[in-house]
């Protein structure tokens, strides 16, 4: 198990050649060091000493080679040591994290992502210096050290020994130092993962954070966390610098020595000159290897302690194998037998108890019961997420815990409640489990096609997110000018057809009328930008924008309105406790609610046309942002709403006169670039406030796709919508579909259903059903219910009660004989 | 009874719902001002006849008032009762979580002001007393039906909340 590997088996595995090439660089580096020491020697004494120029140029010419060869070959040493330290921790990370994902889920429920996160990336990182440098550092300063003593001795034997002296004491002072600043590092990086650990927790659960304005209190915790890390790191450095001031004191007390031993024998014709500088040279030449070994010695010993500490914590065995060895995989029939099956919890709760169940090949099974009653912790049994503790749970005769992942995952089908989402596009996420099972090289699989694909999504009731995606794409008309083309000949159709019917759920672009839904700024500009990224609300910075609001006067007038919106919205927001939702449909951004208020304060001073520069600008800001069918704390006077038409009118010919601009004006034969594909086709914009008026435009908008031969490339764009991150983007009923099609896809034999449609609007949820009924005698079922009205065509219904089975059967003898679930049924 | 015309003397639409919020029982005992980030923090709708406003069983995620028309309670399919403005339905939902036990369908052309509990319920927690006042009103409200249903002599078979 890769925990269990010692950091210096990594060392060498899969690194000999490397090794035994640096080790070739090493030796001949430490040849080539000697010989400017040699070289300086004669260059004094032979040179300088006889007035020889020609020998002195001769001399440099050969120290000048020397050095440089000495520095080319350390530079590839340090380029190897690199190199084999990466590819080291690379291994060493993908061996990790392989390990890591085949552990036990309850491991998971013990550590926070951040915890693995920093042990991954972090703490392993450091440890690649080590694993590059061991085996060069300690050979090229040890070569280094007895060729520089050697040639010390060679010197003069007295003033090497005496400058030896010192380098006893250091090897006893600077372990013991190092012995603490492990300790202080152990505790560093304890301290480290700890916090790792709570900014993984935050991240995750921001949603509630924000929900329950928890800012401050994660602040504080964060703080206290913070000021823990902070300790410990100065008390590492202490130690650590310790050590260097330790090093620096003793490498300084050589020269001390032999200036007062070497240049007494000097003075007194003991010891030539030359050779008294050679000697100073190499013994000052010393010191560098020595240091680097000291250096070595501290990053040893602080890659231990890492590389222990992240081994301990993921040293844990998998349940289960991953894939079978020695045997085929299983193909089951989908039967499922529990006898006496028990799980308890390692702090001794039943969860569940003395379970005994069969369910035969293509069944369905309900589970129902009241909350707490056993019924996910069963289904998580059998899809072998919980490894039962007592009795006996087989599929198809093979018992649980012997079963590979890979058995079960090709064999069963579970969909959580909350299921994960994973970043990317809608495709990725559908076809993750048919991505696992070609690169399992799982034996007879196919992928599945689009056709397979389209039919599963509408068997879920995710066709008609999948086409909203896909309608709410933004495409390039240079890029792909056919489609452009279509959905502006769609453009028309829809006009002709449906234009007065859609009045009250589309805000139709009109020149000639004020959109309600579009910003002040929006209005007047009545266009959008071709670069996706800009916003109107930048247009306050625009030279050419200002110059025309300034041209027509509606500058003074939108600042007018401005303070009048800030004066009635101000007062709201400081009242009310600060979370998202008060800004949801804020014209004041959370982040500038303190420059409001502040304007909002001048404004009860000074008369408006007194106000500074600064405040009138932000004013003229807010009302540019002003969106009348959005913003609720003031209505917006018609007769401004007049002006801006005028103004719209007037704005194409001021932009044209003052230079080009990325401005893209909305015309009905013109395609926008930065609009959804629904927008240009609509013309127009949906109407929010419009009880399912998303539905009606969409399932007209379908037919036309549909009468254009243009569906299938909106599903194509559909699919590859990005979910964002753990699927932010996606609602809980779409990521409940997404999970259902892409468990539905795999077509295992059996599935186990944990309220896996919850979060499913009523005709979802019927669609689910009705998918059910299909696969009955075919795929074995079993699901945990929640809504009882939709368990009647089950074959049998088990119902739970306290971590006991205490009723089973079909569901009209069980209604009929009036027990637990007659009575859930009435209370639910 | 609350009215839902927007009047012509230039009333915003936070003044409007300010209106429909103070005729709410429960609402009765917040302050101004609360009353005010509530109103500020409701949502519009309009719905078209016949058309769904929340189906029986889908989550239920906070209140609905009606400003105006009518909306039926339908239990499998069958009308039970109606909604009419100046009416709630769902004021348990600004506190807790369930499941709607009846559809609500709109009969005419009908406007509703939807009280989110993601929304509301933070600003109650915000003002401790504001949301036990809240509780206070919903609780009598709760007992005044139990009383009613008792008087009237439910099915004595079927739970209730009084009888638990």
């Amino acid at each position: 198990m890769v925990t269990r590997r010692t950091l210096y088996s990594w060392v060498l595995k899969k690194n000999v050649r490397w090794q035994l090439l640096l080790v070739l660089l090493v030796v001949v580096t430490v040849g080539i060091r000697v010989a400017p020491l040699e070289l300086q020697k004669r260059i004094v004494n032979q040179a300088i000493g006889l007035g020889d120029m020609d020998l002195l140029v001769f001399y440099c010419l050969l120290f000048l080679a020397s050095v440089l060869t000495a520095s080319t070959l350390k530079f590839c040493i340090n380029l190897l040591q690199a190199y084999i330290g990466q590819r080291t921790l690379k291994r060493m990370r993908t061996s990790l994290y392989e390990h890591i994902l085949s552990l036990p889920l309850s491991f998971f429920r013990t550590i926070q992502p951040g915890q693995v996160i920093n042990s991954l990336i972090n703490e392993l990182a450091s440890i690649s210096g080590f694993v590059g440098s061991a085996v060069s550092v300690p050979l090229i300063n040890v070569c280094t050290l007895l060729a520089m003593g050697g040639y010390l001795f060679y010197l003069n034997p007295l003033l090497a020994g005496l400058s030896f002296v010192i380098y006893p004491l250091q090897i006893i002072v600077v372990p013991r130092l190092q012995k603490r600043a492990n300790e202080a590092n152990r505790h560093r990086v304890n301290v480290s993962r700890a916090i790792s650990g709570s900014i993984g927790e935050v991240i995750t659960g921001v949603h509630e954070v924000h929900g329950h304005a928890g800012f401050g209190l994660e602040n504080e915790k964060f703080s206290g966390q913070a000021g823990q890390l902070l300790q410990a790191n100065v008390r590492m450095n202490a130690y650590r610098y310790g050590i260097k001031f330790a090093n620096n004191f003793f490498e300084h007390l050589g020269p001390f020595i032999l200036f007062l031993v070497g240049g007494s024998m000097t003075i007194r014709g003991l010891f030539d000159l030359g050779a008294l500088v050679a000697f100073l040279s190499a013994y000052s030449s010393l010191s560098e290897p020595w240091r680097e070994m000291m250096d070595f010695y501290q990053l040893k010993e602080d890659s231990q302690v890492r590389y222990k500490n992240v081994m301990a914590a993921f040293d844990l065995a998998p349940e289960h194998r991953l894939v079978p060895v020695d045997r085929d995989l299983y193909r089951f029939r989908g039967e499922i037998e529990l006898r006496s099956v028990s799980f308890r919890t390692p702090e001794g709760a039943r969860l569940i108890e003395d379970i005994n169940l069969h369910v035969r090949p293509g069944e369905m099974v309900a589970l129902v019961g009241y909350s707490g009653s056993g019924k996910s912790t069963l289904a998580k049994v059998v899809a072998q997420l919980m490894p039962y503790t007592e009795g006996q749970a087989q599929l198809d005769g093979h018992d649980i815990r012997d079963l590979t992942k890979l058995d079960v995952a090709e064999n069963l089908g579970m969909v959580p409640q909350h299921p994960f989402i994973f970043s990317g596009t809608v495709r990725d996420n559908l076809l993750y489990a048919s991505h696992s099972s070609a690169v399992n090289r799982v034996p007879g699989f196919t992928p599945p096609d689009l056709d397979r694909v389209i039919e599963v999504v509408q068997q879920v009731g995710l066709f008609a997110d999948i086409l909203k995606f896909g309608s709410q794409a933004v495409i390039s008309p240079a890029e792909r000018p056919e489609l452009a083309e279509r959905f502006l000949a769609m453009r028309r159709l829809f006009r002709e057809r449906f234009e007065a019917g859609f009045e009250g759920d589309i805000e139709f672009f009109d020149p000639k009328r004020y959109l309600d839904f579009g910003s002040i700024a929006q209005n007047i500009v009545f266009g959008d930008f071709t670069d996706r990224l800009a916003r109107f609300e930048d247009a306050i910075r625009n030279k050419r924008f200002l110059a025309f609001l300034d041209q027509t006067g509606l500058d003074r007038i939108l600042v007018d309105f401005g303070a009048v919106v800030a004066a009635a919205t101000i007062p709201i927001l400081r009242y009310a406790a600060q979370t998202p939702e008060l800004y949801a449909d804020s014209p004041i951004a959370r982040e500038d609610m303190d420059e409001y208020a502040q304007v909002v304060a001048e404004m009860a001073t000074r008369s408006e046309t007194e106000l500074k520069a600064a405040s009138r600008s932000l004013l003229l800001r807010l009302a540019l942002k002003f969106v009348p069918g959005r913003h609720k704390t003031v209505r917006m006077p018609e007769q401004l709403k007049e002006r801006i038409l005028l103004a719209r009118a007037e704005f194409p010919e001021h932009l044209a006169r003052s230079g080009p601009s990325t401005l893209q004006f909305y015309k009905a034969d013109r395609y926008i670039e930065s609009r959804s594909i629904r927008d240009n086709i609509l013309f127009g914009q949906p109407r929010p406030g419009r009880g399912g008026a998303l539905e009606r435009i969409s399932q007209q908008l379908i037919q036309l796709l549909i009468e254009e031969g243009v569906l299938e490339s909106i599903v194509e764009l559909g699919f590859e919508f990005q979910v964002g991150s753990m699927g932010e983007y996606l609602s809980g009923g779409q990521r409940q579909k997404i999970a259902l099609a892409r468990v539905f896809l795999k077509q295992p034999a059996i599935y186990v259903l944990d309220e896996a449609t919850s979060a499913l609007d009523n005709a979802s949820q019927a669609r689910v059903q009705n998918f059910l009924r299909t696969v009955r005698g075919k795929h074995t079922v079993i699901s945990v219910v929640h809504r009882l009205d939709t368990v009647s065509h089950y074959d049998r219904i088990v119902v739970m009660k306290a971590g006991k089975i205490v009723e089973s059967g079909p569901y009209d003898e069980l209604m009929a004989a009036k027990g637990v679930l007659h009575d859930l049924v009435g209370t639910v | 009874m609350i009215s839902s015309e927007q009047s012509e003397t230039h009333e915003c639409e936070l003044d409007c719902n300010l209106r429909v919020l103070r005729d709410l029982p429960f609402f009765s005992g917040l302050p101004q001002e609360l009353l005010r980030v509530m109103a500020y923090l409701c949502e519009r709708e309009t719905f078209a006849p016949g058309q769904a406003v929340f189906e029986e069983g889908q989550l239920a995620e906070g209140a609905v008032a009606v400003i105006g028309g009518s909306m039926a309670i339908e239990r499998e399919g069958r009308k039970v009762g109606a909604v009419t403005t100046g009416m709630c339905a769902g004021g348990l939902a600004l506190l807790g979580h369930y499941r709607w036990l009846y559809t609500l369908r709109a009969e005419s052309e009908t406007d509703c002001l939807f009280l989110l509990r993601r929304r509301l319920l933070p600003q109650l927690v915000a003002q401790p007393a504001s949301l036990s006042a809240v509780a206070r009103e919903l609780v009598e409200s709760v007992v005044f039906w139990d009383l009613q249903r008792l008087e009237r002599g439910a099915d004595g078979d079927m739970y209730g909340p009084g009888l638990l």
